[in-house]
């Protein structure tokens, strides 16, 4: 690999998985605060939230893991090495 | 919290039947070496289900935080242990992670439908 191609897989690989970790970190924050604000309202509700919460944060959670799975490649398994 | 405690016991259920299918299905079509990888993706994404879990149970317990990187990094350490191994592969093993949301999928379009 040469070392232009080197230098631009690492800036991509971190840009990659950077990018990819704010949104999800944003929306994971205002869905958590929100089911703990309605866990708050009402506990009788508590499973039911907790239930939502989880499979929406797992979906949120596979973006970060997209970008961290761009990154991984583009250093341990870089396409374009020549 | 029942709601809560059986909507994870039928996730984890899935998983394991979906992931036992797709292993005998892979070894058949493909080899033993790219079920084991996706076997290994499947483990992985239990594991990172199971750690997502406890996170949300200790939501409200004051000092506990939500996210942290030990979920994402047991993804990454997956992905490097699948390219560096040389035996295993990397898509089956993506593939085999991703079954966790397979599962949520199906569990999600059965309690839709459940309730029609």
């Amino acid at each position: 690999m040469n070392d232009i191609t080197a230098a631009a897989s690492v800036i991509a690989a971190a840009l990659a998985v950077g990018l990819a970790a704010i949104g999800p970190g944003i929306g994971q924050g205002n869905a958590a605060s929100k089911a703990a604000e309605g866990i708050a309202r009402q506990p009788e509700a508590e499973g039911k939230i907790r239930g939502t919460l989880l499979l929406s944060l797992a979906f949120m959670e596979s973006l970060t893991i997209y970008g961290l799975l761009v990154s991984i490649v583009l250093l341990f398994a870089n396409p374009f090495r020549g | 919290m029942a709601d809560y405690h059986a909507l994870r016991r039928r996730i984890y259920l899935t998983v394991v039947v979906i992931a036992a299918f797709a292993f005998v299905v892979i070894g058949f079509a493909y080899s033993l070496n790219t079920a084991l990888s996706y076997l290994l993706g499947a483990g992985g994404g239990l594991l990172y289900f199971r750690m997502l879990d406890r996170s949300i149970q200790s939501i409200g317990d004051g000092d506990r935080r939500l996210g942290g990187p030990a979920r994402v990094g047991l993804f990454a350490v997956l992905m490097v242990m699948a390219i560096k191994s040389g035996s295993l592969e990397i898509l089956p093993t993506f593939f085999g992670f991703l079954t966790i949301k397979a599962a949520i999928l199906v569990d999600t379009l059965r309690t839709l439908f459940g309730d029609v």
